[in-house]
């Protein structure tokens, strides 16, 4: 966008109005992939800081060549990361996700058992999503929670297209195996568990 | 498609199937297998939430407001890219090893190293006393002590036969005979403005008091060199023999000499021995004189007159060969063919391929030698600059541990 190239020229030379404009459009993405890796708000409201304060300080060695928005991700995503290392986490989920899960499904039939089916389940995804291993968790959440293409993601992450794809599959059919013990969480017929794979 | 193959395909269901051949036996398979259908629904149910979680989440106040505050509190503004500094980096890094090799080849950066370049053999001295005086190798005259020497022209010292020698000898007075060297010179002169170097060979020859005995012109004979030769003029001149020398040095600038011989015949004994000859013969001559005064008989009369013709004759002949050598040591031959060529052309230049490839092969190899040697440079300098990095890489991470301690006490 034409807009954003403007806001982007002037940021690089220290406009910081300018930034401002400029992530106002990507802040709460950068804070819901931060949130998804991390599992907690916490973290995630200091990895996404983080995130803000490097891509700032990174903004002048910004290229044109590539998406801002893609180049964004990549620091967030390595905020994530090296948070992610530095502490050597599995995340729990804790209560406070029941308040940033958005919509879920089933939610907003107002039928209090489907509530807490609902309740349930975005505990689960949660749960699930925080329990892959951090490479498949980042595929997955760039992927299916935030929608990048399968080439932004590869450009976000830095991998091939075929590692990608790779981790993608895998990341779901692990998060198949641990959300799917429970049939009810998706409010989904009963299959016989002898025939299920799973993998959690 | 069998249920195994189902479930292998059911994650990459449906945005990274192989290819629409195999998504639509999957679809037909699901469409058959109730289970697998099932199995399905949940795939699709579970990308659906998964794509729902973050549509109505709402972004923290504290996250903005909080990434804002700590921008606002970056003491240092963001520095705008500069593109060229990589650039920068790199001519700077191109100029040192230029510079650092040119300076090494030099010889003004590490002495020692400078490339040997092949010794070329000195060129070899010729003891100048060992080798012919220029000139054509005339001899040396011989020694003549001016402070003891009589004050005798040449021709008075040359007319003195060995008895009147003897006798100044005697009287004290020291004198060396004279050497008699007959000099000639043949010169060949190649001109393309014939007419004009002639000209200056004939004024030249008069201005050195030369006589030209004799001269000619013709066309010159075809040669090899010459297919069409032009004139040829041939000059024979006497010239003193103390001004040969100047002479040959001011015709070596008129045209281009080819050919040059000097020889030399010594006739000094042969003069000496004629002289004295002719001094017997004189002294014959007066005896003969004498009987022919005091003949009596006719007989004696006849024979005496037949011996007094015979020494006149030799007398006669010894003479002239003692005038003509004397002529010949004063005055030295010269001999000088002149012949006219076409003026030099050009050298024609070569081809511009030719000059070009030429040219990139004499670069080629002067890159390759360069190359050569900034290798050499950066062998050199590999030491200190690996201690140069050591140093900064030391006081940047110093820096950075000092950045880091301050931090943590700012954020506590």
């Amino acid at each position: 966008m034409q807009e954003d190239t403007l806001f982007i020229r002037q940021a690089q030379k220290g406009d910081v109005r300018a930034f401002e404009a400029l992530m106002a459009r990507h802040e709460k993405k950068i804070y819901g992939l931060c949130l998804r890796m991390l599992g907690n708000r916490e973290d995630a409201l200091d990895c996404a800081q983080d995130a803000m304060l490097r891509i700032w300080r990174s903004i002048a060695a910004y290229r044109m060549d590539a998406s801002f928005t893609t180049w964004c991700f990549r620091i967030a995503t390595n905020a994530c990361l090296d948070l992610l290392r530095k502490q050597k986490i599995r995340t729990s989920v804790s209560l406070d996700m029941l308040t940033d899960l958005g919509r879920i499904p089933a939610a907003e039939t107002g039928d209090p058992h489907a509530q807490a089916i609902a309740a349930d389940t975005s505990r689960a995804l949660g749960h699930g999503i925080a329990s892959l291993p951090a490479d498949l968790r980042s595929a997955v959440v760039l992927r299916d929670i935030q929608g990048f293409s399968y080439e932004e993601v590869a450009d976000i992450l830095g991998i091939p297209l075929g590692t990608v794809k790779s981790r993608i599959n895998r990341g779901r059919e692990k998060l198949r195996g641990i959300l799917f013990q429970d049939a009810e969480l998706f409010s989904l017929p009963r299959v016989q568990m002898d025939e299920r794979r799973i993998d959690a | 498609m069998n249920c195994t193959e189902f479930m292998t395909l059911l994650p990459m269901y449906p945005d990274n199937m192989p290819d629409e051949e195999t998504r639509s036996a999957f679809l037909l398979h699901a469409a058959e297998c109730p289970e697998d259908a099932a199995r399905l629904a949940e795939q699709e149910a579970l990308l659906a939430s998964l794509k729902a979680m973050d549509e109505d989440m709402e972004v923290p106040a504290a996250f903005t407001e909080g990434w804002r505050a700590a921008l606002a509190a970056e003491k240092k503004p963001v520095r705008p890219a500069s593109r060229l500094r990589g650039w920068a980096i790199a001519a700077a890094a191109v100029l040192t090893v230029t510079l650092g090799t040119s300076l090494m080849r030099q010889g003004a950066l590490f002495p020692g190293m400078t490339a040997k370049q092949p010794e070329t053999p000195a060129p070899m001295a010729f003891e100048e006393d060992a080798l012919p005086a220029a000139g054509g190798g005339s001899y040396a005259p011989e020694i003549f002590e001016e402070d003891t020497l009589p004050q005798m022209s040449l021709s008075a010292m040359w007319d003195m036969a060995d008895w009147e020698v003897e006798e100044a000898a005697e009287a004290g007075a020291k004198i060396a005979k004279p050497s008699m060297v007959i000099r000639s010179t043949s010169l060949s002169v190649r001109s393309a403005q014939y007419d004009a170097d002639l000209a200056q060979l004939e004024s030249t020859l008069a201005l050195y008091g030369g006589q030209i005995a004799y001269q000619s012109e013709e066309t010159a004979p075809a040669t090899a060199d010459e297919a069409a030769p032009g004139r040829m003029a041939n000059l024979r001149a006497r010239v003193s023999d103390a001004d040969l020398d100047a002479l040959l040095s001011a015709t070596a600038s008129i045209g281009k000499v080819t050919y040059n011989e000097t020889s030399l015949e010594d006739v000094t004994d042969s003069y000496y021995d004629a002289q004295t000859q002719l001094a017997q013969y004189a002294a014959q001559q007066e005896r003969l004189e004498a009987l022919r005064a005091q003949a009596d008989t006719l007989s004696d009369q006849i024979e005496l007159e037949a011996q007094y013709g015979e020494v006149l004759r030799a007398i006669e002949t010894l003479q002239g060969q003692l005038s003509l050598w004397q002529a010949q040591a004063e005055s030295a031959t010269v001999s000088i063919t002149l012949l006219e060529t076409a003026p030099e052309a050009l050298p024609e230049q070569p081809p511009l391929a030719q000059r070009l490839a030429e040219a990139f092969t004499h670069s080629l190899r002067n890159a390759r030698s360069f190359a050569g040697d900034a290798l050499v440079f950066l062998v050199m300098i590999a030491p200190y600059a690996l201690c140069v990095a050591v140093v900064v890489l030391l006081g940047y991470s110093i820096v950075e541990i000092v950045k880091k301690r301050k931090k943590k006490e700012n954020e506590k």
